[in-house]
């Protein structure tokens, strides 16, 4: 006491209210993958019979380890390294690699903003430029990679990825991604520049906007024809499908991943509470709402897909209509989508040579229903593409950008954030260096790094980076925290120290779950993962407009080399566990044969008593 | 006058027989004709006018015009022939030289009249390429208009200029922030050093 509070001491930084906080956990839990896996998943596991899995790895699995996170945060007041390091020093690594995992995940996930914000540029400009093929060289056609395919194919992966063939072949920079990164950049910065201070007012804002957004996508949607197809499609239960495995492990994987666990950002965010707050109320709020705005953001998503589906329906039939029209020269408008049946069987029963030759296509409603898409494709593709065909499609394409873009920044603000926090307490910082100038380095080693997304090969190794970073590590460090939590920091002291911050302690369910249900399912979840990883080499899907069956993408194996990056992008972050642990385990072992041999246990050293002692008086 | 009589039969006959050909030969493909496709229903909906023999006059005159303008002669609606109507609305035409009208004008000039006039053809009968269709004719595209600026990059413009013009503010105000409390600070261990004295 005593020292004047000037900016720049180790005063802790807070939240403005309780409201900040919890919006901010909200937003970093909700992101793109909300809407882009969830409903896909949803679609292709029977429906509603999916919510049955998801809800149970919820229960079990996903808010036990939030309200887990959120509790040792807010108890030991530190970041992700500090407080694994407080722990035990063995589980040190823990941290580190949270933050490693943070800084790759980030990288490639700003890559995907910068996409967003591209698509959102060209937004503004009647007709959209997705919409129409450009010609070709000399003018007689239309390019033919967009006729083989489609234009919003084509504006994908042509005028935005300019992708190549091969991951192997990296092209050359394209200079609009490189400045639209750039910009993706510029506004985690400049949300981030005063800390959790900026960042807290930019939340008002990004975690509540996709929510109006999706209300208003919501009433368009409903009103949309072939909204109720979509619906109906979407929800149907398939209950036959529960007996397969691999539902129960996307559903466990899913939850996981959505809530944002184990990247160390909401081990940040709760550190900067009060001392005394109630944590498990936070810690369930976030996870319902995490979960309820999956599902309310599957109906806009599934109307809108069920729209298309019948708009291509009724396009794909009135091509017919016109080619029967124009070969029997029947007048216009007699033929119609209502009565194709009855005129097709009546022209097959008089003129089935006829019939036999025209190129007719076969259109059945189901299969443009079963054409699912997720990730980018549903985003960039499948989405810009119903949009099209809805009237004022500017309106809808930008609020539809600006929406994707704001759940990305409020998940890239926890990202960032599980990498600052931890990088102030590694002290590896210099002190007199401003912490504007730290977010600044960060920012720009990150966008220097992330240069190679903006590469004609860009999208594979985004690909790359997203199925491998952001799943092994993940699962092994959350295992750890766990497992760190329930047996080496003891059940008992933890639930001490919830009961010094909201109250109460824990109950048995609490209590089953972080002991024994929700690592042994996280065991399982990784031991599966593995399994069915392990199996095959790994693929990828290539666009190759030299491909025989273009405009279907290319299935290639993976180089060598490109094998060996994957390998180091799984191994490498988990690698500072074992590492820490056993470097503390030798110098544990150094002490103890130096000091007396106070008792078998070989996880104290004398400075973790000292630790517990304080805490134990503090808490008084 | 009988040899008159004798002379308009003769005529009449020949005339029948030329056309008897030329019908003959509107029928099968390899002609001098086009077939023409008009979907008028599809192009003005409630607005569609019926196809009848005013329209198709009005047509023959297009393509009249066209041919005259193409060839720099002068041609008339009687050298259009039209024939095989269908409720479609679809016909073959062929044109016939206004100098010899036993003679069929060759489908490459007509093309290229047809191609060279066909904004003007298509906005006589108010229909456009795709509801106006020349069988073999391929239509002229439009490039698409392109602007100075490309509108993406004012956008771009636009928001990288707000977010720079915001962290250039941000950056100063806390560097003014951070002068101003450590002359205060100055200020108050100065006072406080006068007053220890």
């Amino acid at each position: 006491m005593g020292e004047e509070k000037n900016p720049g001491t180790e005063e802790r930084p807070k939240w403005d209210n309780k409201v900040q906080y919890l919006l901010t956990c909200i937003g970093f839990a909700v992101g793109i993958g909300n809407l882009w896996r969830f409903p896909y998943l949803c679609q292709i596991y029977g429906g509603g019979a999916f919510l049955i899995p998801y809800l149970i790895a919820l229960v079990f699995q996903g808010l036990p380890l939030l309200y887990l996170e959120l509790a040792i945060g807010q108890r030991l007041r530190m970041g992700s390294i500090g407080v694994w390091k407080n722990i035990s020093p063995m589980l040190g690594g823990v941290g580190i690699a949270s933050m490693v995992v943070s800084f790759l995940v980030s990288m490639f996930y700003n890559t995907i903003i910068a996409w967003v914000l591209w698509y959102f540029f060209n937004s503004f400009q009647n007709p959209l430029p997705w919409s129409q093929c450009p010609l070709n060289a000399n003018q007689t056609g239309y390019s033919s990679e967009c006729e083989k395919s489609t234009s919003v194919n084509y504006f994908w992966y042509r005028e935005t990825l300019n992708i190549t063939e091969d991951i192997g072949i990296s092209g050359s920079l394209q200079w609009w991604m490189v400045i639209c990164l750039a910009t993706a950049w510029c506004v985690i910065y400049i949300c981030f520049i005063k800390g959790i201070d900026s960042m807290g007012k930019a939340v008002y804002v990004t975690a509540t906007f996709p929510y109006l957004v999706l209300t208003i996508f919501l009433i368009r949607a409903l009103t949309l024809p072939g909204a109720t197809d979509g619906l109906v499609y979407l929800f149907t239960p398939d209950w036959e499908i529960l007996k397969k495995p691999q539902v129960w492990l996307d559903a466990a994987t899913q939850i996981f991943f959505s809530l944002s666990v184990a990247f160390g950002g909401l081990i940040a965010f709760s550190s900067y509470n009060a001392e005394r707050n109630d944590c498990e109320r936070d810690a369930l709020v976030v996870g319902i709402t995490n979960s309820a705005t999956s599902l309310y953001g599957s109906i806009p998503i599934f109307s809108i897909l069920g729209f298309k589906a019948r708009t291509n329906f009724n396009t794909c039939l009135e091509q017919n209509i016109l080619t029967l029209t124009n070969h029997f020269d029947i007048a216009e408008r007699n033929m119609t989508v209502e009565n194709y049946d009855q005129w097709f069987d009546y022209l097959n029963v008089t003129h089935p040579g006829d019939i036999a030759s025209l190129p007719l296509r076969v259109c059945d409603l189901q299969n443009f229903l079963d054409q699912s898409a997720s990730g980018t494709g549903l985003a960039f593709i499948v989405f810009t593409e119903a949009v099209l065909e809805m009237p004022g499609s500017q309106v809808w394409a930008v609020l539809f950008f600006v929406m994707l873009l704001s759940l990305g920044l409020s998940s890239m603000f926890g990202n960032v954030e599980g990498v600052l926090t931890p990088l102030q307490e590694l002290k590896l910082v210099p002190k007199w260096l401003p912490h504007e100038v730290l977010t600044a380095i960060v920012c720009l080693v990150s966008f220097l790094i992330g240069l190679i997304f903006t590469l004609g090969s860009g999208n594979y190794w985004v690909e790359v980076f997203n199925a491998y970073v952001g799943s092994v590590p993940l699962l092994i460090i959350a295992f750890c925290e766990m497992v760190g939590v329930a047996y080496i920091y003891g059940m008992k002291t933890f639930s001490e120290d919830i009961y010094f911050m909201t109250g109460r302690r824990p109950n048995i369910y609490w209590k089953a779950c972080w002991m024994v249900i929700s690592p042994l399912m996280l065991l399982v979840v990784f031991v599966a993962y593995v399994a069915l990883q392990a199996g095959t080499y790994p693929t990828y899907p290539a666009w190759n407009p030299n491909y025989e069956n273009f405009p279907q993408t290319e299935t290639k194996e993976y180089p060598k080399w490109v094998f060996g990056i994957i390998v180091a992008l799984v191994v490498v972050p988990i690698l500072s566990i074992p590492v820490v642990a056993v470097y503390n385990l030798i110098r544990c072992g150094m002490k103890k044969s130096n000091a007396n041999v106070s008792g078998p246990n070989p996880y104290s050293n004398e400075a973790f008593e000292i630790e517990t002692q304080e805490r134990n008086t503090q808490s008084i | 006058m009988l040899g008159q009589k004798f002379q308009t039969s003769v005529r009449n006959i020949f005339f029948f027989f030329f056309f008897f050909f030329f019908f003959f030969f509107f029928a099968s493909d390899a002609a001098e004709g086009f077939k023409v496709r008009l979907s008028i229903k599809t192009a003005l909906g409630d607005n569609a006018y019926e196809w009848n023999r005013n329209q198709r006059f009005l047509f023959q005159a297009a393509i009249a015009f066209a041919m005259s303008h193409h060839l720099d002669l002068e041609f008339n609606v009687s050298n259009i022939l039209v024939c095989d109507e269908t409720p479609r609305v679809s016909f073959w035409f062929v044109v016939t030289s206004p100098d010899d009208p036993s003679r069929l004008v060759g489908k490459e000039s007509v093309e290229l009249a047809v191609r060279a006039s066909r904004s003007r053809i298509n906005n006589i009968l108010l229909l456009n390429d795709a509801t106006l269709e020349f069988i073999g004719v391929l239509p002229t595209l439009a490039a698409p208009v392109k602007p100075a600026t490309p509108s993406w990059l004012i956008v771009f413009g636009v928001v990288i200029g707000i977010i720079g013009a915001g962290i250039v503010f941000l950056l100063v105000s806390t560097v003014v922030q951070k002068k101003r409390y450590v002359r205060t600070l100055t200020g108050i261990t100065v006072t406080m050093t006068i007053i220890k004295q």
